[in-house]
């Protein structure tokens, strides 16, 4: 490619200056950086140095012509791939100063090759999208074990979830660069494996490096044009919070959940000082203001609620007492002192962030199931033989909320300081017991599935949650949550809302009840069968007539379930 | 003609406003009565450092045994001095030149003065007047000296900056009322190349905005090379004679005479907001200056005021980029306001004074908990080499959330060294950012880490 030369920028004040001389002559080669010509102003000579690598092809000047700045002093061909004119370099570049180190040849930090296989860094997997560490639970191998591809290596715990990680690679585990307990960034490189001759099937690791095998460079002909442009790609959705603001978020226990959601007025609306102090203080406020909806204090065992959807950073205030301090502050009594899990530890964060950051309103609806329950019990055997999993009333209850979605789509939101982000998709988080805690699986664009696919997913989730084989990318993004306490027997629940969500419903048991039913003949007494619904919702954003139509409205779906809709 | 923009103005706000609303893709006119590049440029920062350069040099070369060196006949040639100045700021003044006709902006000569918000009357040196119209209007005229009245400056025996910067002849003494940077400036230049020099100063210390110690270590270096300083002291009356000028000065209530060649009044700026048309037009002012909100608006639709002419801190870095910031309004851009809490200052004596933030006191008044740490100078090994190791560090920190409130540096390179602080400051580190970025050795930036680990009570080298 031929590029023109310009005549340099020599200073503010300059606008031209002299060709005092030319170091290369047309055809010669001239490398990037090498000195090209030497330009004189009134203030100061100046050697110039190419900005390009290749071939001179024209000198638009001579020697002690003036010259406008920006004006195209000479053209160098840049060689491109080793085109016509290789020729040229080939001739010239053995002359050039410098030999020429042909680039391509060093893979950077290529595994050292070692016999048939090599030994392969293995990097702390990326568990989703906003989690930038994990704690290293468990490792199910040690260093000098075989492993097998796909077997699980180690067992990971992040804010969300728990995962299992199985080996990217057959081979023998070199060394574990990192212990039980170590938090440890993605990326980080965790172990070793001396693999076989196979090479990974993951992509994780740079490995084997892009063969060099390219150019085997016989002459140092055609100069590998430009210096190779490494991007390093910008952390991809996370905000940038200064240094002060971490400090400052630290000290004041500001989760990462909250920060997430502090509008910021700074250079590309970054939170600054002043927004983290100024939101401090109006959290201040908040948690003081008695919200005017029923004031109802859930007893802690009876209300299931919602999960974690990002790692809280917070620190609680008052230093908490070491394990020593503790035993000291039990002796004599018979306790038991157990460290949280760090599941434990986010959901009690969160749930204490939730309950700080929005005012929590209860309504309950008492639902007529009897025509679901019966629908369910007759289409199971017809569904098993279809889908070839058990249907439950819990798609039923899912299904129509999608549908009630589609009535009052304003409730599907988040709000950030005084916005309110209205979304337009429908992530049904649907929380979980699970032996480790609460966790809340997805499902992603509940809305646009009908109701098998609903049923579908759901089940897998459930599944998957109790198994621990969850995906960390599963259990966040949720825009509204379903939780059913219904199935320990409970009869009235009030969840906690799951942050950002604005909302959140809660399922109660399904019990057989005498009713009064409203016949043309008169009313009459009628074996029916009911359960409570609770919807909790953020009163800054969802009123009490929104809510409760809403709430409404998943019990009309729910009474009146059309068997088409299976 | 009409233009999108027109400036009022080429001082560094002025025609850096013009540079970035031609970037923007506006047409864009400047309006300058003298030289382009303004005070700045012509009769402010760049020439004044050239002329202390001089000082730095003709000290140094006194000093040359220091060095183990040896120079005969060091002498002051006054004239050749002020012709460098003059020649510095003449390349920068041309500097200008091309960059407005670079950035295709037209300057047209003459003083402006606004008839309505869109329409501004050029009035040319030979008395033409040409009418021009923008949608935008930048007021960006400047300060020149304030004055006291009765003592006004003659330009002969009572002198602003601006006579005492190309001088004929080198005054044998000079009485310098007020030392702040301007004052301090010229009393080190003249001191340094042998003029009798007495700073006289209301407040009780030189430099007042600067950090107590700082001043304090500035006074006792001052004294050191002879210069009279009196802080605290009250200029009453002025009285000039046939080869002298005297000046009665008090302090606590007792008055004194004191006698000088000349007499440099540097006690401030005021804002050249005469006949410009503001009354007029009703442009709202605050004690002599035009009043903008934060976007650099007045109250006048579509007149803009930046730089000097819009009140404190009156400094070019400042004014370019207020230029910058209403140019960007101007084109829609939305805007994040300065934080002007988060601006260096720099004085250029020997030795040099910069500072951003706090003062220790101002910190203290704040109500913040405190993290201090020092450093002297001479402890780092660099500035050994250089044989300049007279001054410290001092910075401070807010022991609650580890920002960085306040930097306070005299030493050499001082203005050098403070925009490393200024950039954390303005990024939001903490000391533990300033620590964990490595400073490389030799250099006087070590003194900005040393002092940090010294704020945390972890110095290395003290």
């Amino acid at each position: 490619m031929k590029i023109d030369v310009l005549m340099p920028k020599l200073g503010e004040s300059i606008t031209e200056g002299t060709i005092v001389k030319w170091w290369k002559q047309p055809g010669e080669y001239v490398k990037q950086d090498e000195t090209l010509l030497e330009i004189s102003t009134d203030k100061v000579d100046s050697e110039i140095p190419s900005p390009h690598e290749g071939v001179l092809v024209e000198l638009k000047y001579n020697e002690n012509d003036i010259v406008q700045v920006d004006g195209v002093i000479a053209v160098i061909d840049t060689a491109g791939n080793g085109s016509a004119e290789t020729e040229a370099p080939a001739a010239e570049a053995p002359a050039a100063p410098v030999a020429p180190a042909p680039e391509p040849a060093a893979p950077a930090p290529a595994p050292a090759a070692n016999g048939g296989g090599s030994v392969v860094d293995l990097e702390m997997p990326k568990l989703g999208e906003s989690i930038t560490e994990g704690t290293i639970v468990k490792w199910w191998k040690k260093a000098g074990d075989a492993v097998k591809q796909d077997e699980t290596l180690l067992e990971i715990s992040t804010d969300k979830v728990d995962s299992e990680i199985p080996s990217p690679y057959d081979g023998v585990i070199t060394e574990l660069l990192a212990a039980e307990n170590d938090v440890v960034a993605v990326g980080s490189i965790i172990a070793k494996i001396q693999t076989g001759d196979a090479v990974p099937a993951a992509a994780s690791a740079p490995a084997a490096a892009p063969a060099p095998a390219a150019t085997p460079a016989p002459a140092p002909a055609a100069p590998v044009s430009t210096p190779a442009t490494e991007t390093v790609p910008r952390q991809k959705g996370g905000r940038f919070y200064s240094p002060l603001v971490r400090s400052i978020a630290r000290t004041e226990g500001v989760s990462m959940a909250e920060l997430e959601v502090i509008p910021g007025t700074g250079v590309e609306g970054r939170v600054t000082k002043r927004d983290i102090l100024g939101y401090l203080e109006s959290r201040g406020t908040v948690t003081q203001v008695t919200p005017s909806a029923p004031a109802f204090t859930p007893a802690p065992t009876t209300t299931p609620a919602a999960p974690v959807p990002t790692p809280a950073a917070a620190a609680p205030k008052p230093a908490p007492m070491s394990d020593d301090q503790l035993a000291a502050k039990y002796a004599g009594q018979r306790v038991e002192i157990v460290q949280m899990t760090n599941i434990r530890r986010k959901i009690a964060d969160h749930m204490v962030m939730s309950k700080a950051t929005s005012p929590h309103v209860y309504g309950v609806a008492e639902v007529d199931f009897t025509k679901v329950v019966n629908l369910v019990k007759r289409k199971r055997p017809e569904f098993k033989a279809a889908e070839g999993m058990k249907l439950t009333i819990n798609p039923c209850i899912l299904f129509a909320v999608t549908k009630a979605f589609k009535d009052y789509p304003e409730i599907n939101s988040s709000i950030e300081g005084h916005t309110v982000i209205h979304k337009r998709f429908l992530n049904l988080g649907m929380a979980v017991a699970t032996e480790a805690g609460l966790i809340v699986p997805t499902l992603k664009n509940a809305d646009e599935m009908n109701f098998v696919g609903i049923a579908r997913r759901a089940y897998d989730l459930a599944i998957r949650a109790r198994d621990k084989k969850l995906v960390p990318d599963e259990v966040v993004g949720a825009t509204f949550t379903v939780t059913n306490y219904g199935v320990f027997g409970n009869v009235i629940g009030f969840p906690i809302i799951n942050q950002p969500n604005v909302a959140i419903l809660g399922v109660a048991a399904i019990k057989k009840r005498p009713v009064v039913l409203e016949t043309e003949e008169g009313d009459t007494i009628g074996i029916r069968s009911i359960g409570y619904m609770t919807l909790s919702y953020d009163h800054r954003l969802v009123d009490g007539e929104l809510g409760d139509k809403f709430l409404q409205r998943v019990r009309y779906y729910i009474e009146n379930f059309d068997e088409s809709w299976m | 003609m009409h233009f999108d923009v027109l400036v009022i103005g080429s001082g560094p706000g002025g025609y850096v406003a013009a540079i970035r609303a031609s970037q923007l893709g506006k047409k864009v006119g400047i309006v300058e009565r003298s030289e382009l590049g303004g005070i700045c440029l012509n009769w402010g920062c760049i020439p004044t450092k050239a002329l202390l350069r001089s000082a730095e040099v003709y000290e140094m070369m006194k000093h040359a045994d220091n060095y183990g060196l040896k120079a005969k006949d060091v002498a002051v040639d006054f004239p050749g001095v002020i012709k460098r100045s003059r020649g510095v700021a003449d390349r920068m003044s041309k500097g200008v030149t091309f960059l407005m006709k670079k950035n295709k902006i037209e300057t047209i000569v003459g003083h402006g003065k606004l008839l309505d918000n869109k329409t501004v009357e050029v009035s040319a040196e030979d008395g033409k007047k040409t009418k021009v119209t923008a949608d935008s209007i930048i007021i960006a005229t400047g300060a020149r000296a304030r004055q006291i009245p009765g003592m006004e400056s003659d330009g002969k025996k009572v002198i602003s900056y601006r006579e005492a910067m190309v001088l004929d002849k080198q005054p044998k003494s000079l009485i310098v009322v007020g030392a702040g940077a301007i004052g301090v400036e010229f009393a080190y230049f003249y001191n340094s190349i042998g003029t009798e020099v007495t700073i006289v100063e209301m407040m009780d210390y030189i430099l007042p905005v600067e950090d107590e110690e700082v001043s304090k270590q500035l006074a006792k270096t001052f004294k050191k090379s002879k210069i009279d300083i009196r802080t605290g002291t009250k200029v009453e009356a002025l009285k000039k004679g046939r080869s002298n000028v005297t000046l009665t000065v008090s302090k606590d209530g007792k008055s004194e005479e004191l006698q000088a060649e000349k007499v440099l009044m540097a006690i401030g700026v005021q804002g050249n907001v005469e006949n410009l048309g503001l009354e007029a037009l009703g442009v709202e002012m605050d004690r002599g200056w035009i009043k903008v909100n934060e976007n650099y608006q007045t109250n006048v639709a579509g007149v803009y005021a930046i730089g000097d002419v819009a009140g404190p801190p009156w400094l070019a870095h400042v004014a370019s980029k207020e230029g910058i910031l209403a140019a960007e309004h101007i084109a829609g851009h939305k805007i994040v306001p300065l934080d002007y809490g988060t601006i260096p200052g720099c004085t250029y004596c020997v030795p040099q004074v910069a500072s951003v933030g706090l003062t220790e006191t101002k910190a203290k008044e704040a109500g913040y908990e405190l993290k201090v740490g020092r450093f002297p100078i001479r402890v780092n090994g660099k500035a050994q080499g250089l044989g300049e190791t007279e001054g410290f560090i001092k910075i401070i920190y807010d022991a609650k959330y580890g920002e960085l409130l306040g930097c306070h540096i005299i030493g050499p390179e001082a203005t050098e060294l403070i925009t490393e602080v200024t950039l954390a400051k303005s990024m939001e580190a903490t000391y533990m950012e300033v620590l964990h970025a490595i400073h490389p050795h030799p250099t006087l930036s070590e003194i900005v880490m040393e002092a940090t680990h010294d704020a945390l009570g972890e110095s290395i080298h003290t």
